[in-house]
């Protein structure tokens, strides 16, 4: 069945296809909530949160586009609404926090890999709002151009450019204040 | 500076994010499903002794936190009343039991915001004095004290009062905190007439966070069954908790629980949430509730 077709059921009442749609989307919807909040419990409220906006608005929805840039972009409001709303010493606490430049992870295989990547988001939460966002899609969970752009409310080309701009201006913090990330390999 | 070429950089970082360990992905599809199921029914009783057992433990916390007490257990039901977010739960004692909260750094933040309800004077802070037949019980330990004037002036949204019992007048003590928002809180102490009774109303403005998270624990010490039913207010959802039950607080990185004799009417109205503590029944809260001005 396609998405399309798993929609119009779920606008139908059907709560097995709304919930495979659910299923198909949840894990990068969670994943964008996590990389902008940087709370697991947060992440998990938003997550539900958007889909059951997203179930609200489903019969305004044009079935010929794909979801997964719509529920992002819900995903993406309602983060930024979030931290708008944390009052002052809330989000100094957290970037206090997040500012510790060796994250800790658990040993194992590819923990190196692990910890680099921790590492770089730690670094990537420095930066503004819009800059963590478009930086998340595109390089974190791995967003096409256009997906990003969709997410995002923007044309492609703006993607391009504020992806340029975002990732000159994680340089500036990786070299300045993630000296560990500074030499490293591309693999 | 790096020598590395935006090209080089951007393949970097492309190969390194992409390594990125998420926490699991929660089953979300379970959760909406009870939440969509939540907001249908208008009026409607959910017993919670059904569904474990006796004891409710209602834990408060302030959003957006970096310590939230660990609540590994099965999401029965969330319900969400404006500003509060109410999840219930099915618990043990371990899953709800309070962590150590993080100290704040005082270095580079500004003065943490006045909390809720700081610790009170005895250790655990679980027990609470009888009332006596004369007297109401003894009013949470609250900061922020102020009048009602500064209040209304500092508050940023209306602060309204009730009108009904129509001798109430005003309240004998208001205090005005921040819980990433602004929270006022009314409290009725003094006793107006042999028919009066408890009365304490917060009202929280757009940004303050809260959320209560309810376990049904078994084997508890306190054996007493509390209720959550939904009811309306206004056309409104609103919540409706039947006392007595614990009361956890998270915020402003401490943490402290009492004991709520009373009964708890959640509800919104505009863009204020309130949260009405009184030992009055439902009927007389609601009345309490709709005559807000």
């Amino acid at each position: 069945m396609t998405e399309s077709e798993l929609i119009a059921q779920a606008r139908g009442g059907s709560e097995e296809a709304w919930d495979a749609l659910v299923r198909a989307h949840q894990g990068p919807v969670f994943r964008l909530a996590y990389l902008l909040m940087g709370d697991a419990h947060e992440a998990e409220d938003i997550a539900q949160e958007t889909f059951i906006r997203a179930f609200r608005a489903l019969d305004r929805f044009q079935t010929d586009l794909p979801m997964r840039p719509w529920l992002l972009s819900i995903t993406t409001n309602l983060a930024r609404n979030r931290r708008r709303s944390v009052g002052r010493y809330l989000a100094a606490v957290r970037r206090f926090v997040q500012s510790s430049p060796e994250p800790v992870t658990s040993g194992g295989v590819g923990s190196t890999q692990a910890w680099e990547a921790e590492t770089l988001w730690q670094a990537v939460r420095r930066l503004s709002q819009a800059d963590q966002e478009v930086i998340s899609m595109r390089y974190f969970l791995e967003l096409s151009e256009a997906e990003t752009a969709a997410a995002l409310g923007v044309p492609p080309g703006t993607v391009k450019s504020r992806l340029h701009r975002a990732l000159a201006r994680l340089r500036v913090v990786v070299d300045g204040e993630y000296p560990s990330l500074r030499e490293g390999r591309v693999e | 500076m790096s020598e590395q070429p935006v090209d080089l950089w951007e393949e970097r970082v492309r190969l390194t994010a992409r390594n990125f360990p998420y926490p699991p992905t929660p089953d979300t599809a379970r959760a909406v499903r009870a939440r969509l199921g939540a907001a249908a029914p208008r009026r409607g009783r959910l017993r919670v002794a059904q569904l474990g057992r006796v004891a409710l433990i209602v834990v408060l916390i302030a959003a957006g936190l970096m310590a939230v007490p660990p609540v590994r257990a099965a999401v029965l039901r969330v319900l969400r009343i404006g500003a509060v977010t109410i999840r219930v739960v099915e618990s043990t004692p371990a899953a709800v039991a309070p962590t150590a909260a993080p100290t704040p750094p005082r270095a580079t933040a500004s003065p943490p915001p006045a909390s809720i309800e700081p610790p009170p004077p005895s250790a655990t802070g679980a027990e609470a004095r009888a009332p006596t037949p004369t007297s109401f019980s003894p009013v949470p330990h609250l900061s922020g004290e102020t009048t009602l004037r500064e209040a209304r002036a500092r508050a940023g949204f209306p602060v309204r009062l009730p009108t009904y019992p129509r001798n109430l007048g005003p309240p004998d003590r208001v205090f005005l905190q921040d819980i990433g928002g602004p929270a006022v809180v009314l409290v009725w102490t003094r006793p107006r007439g042999p028919d009066h009774r408890r009365l304490m109303l917060y009202e929280l403005g757009s940004g303050a966070v809260a959320e209560k998270v309810i376990g049904v624990e078994k084997d508890m010490a306190l054996k007493e069954v509390a209720d959550l039913q939904m009811t309306e207010v206004k056309g409104e959802q609103a919540v409706w908790i039947t006392g007595p039950h614990l009361f956890q607080y998270v915020g402003g990185g401490q943490e402290q629980t009492r004991r709520v004799e009373d009964n708890v009417l959640i509800w919104t109205g505009g863009k204020v949430t309130y949260r009405l503590e009184t030992d009055l029944p439902l009927k007389e809260a609601r009345r309490i509730a709709e005559s807000l001005r």
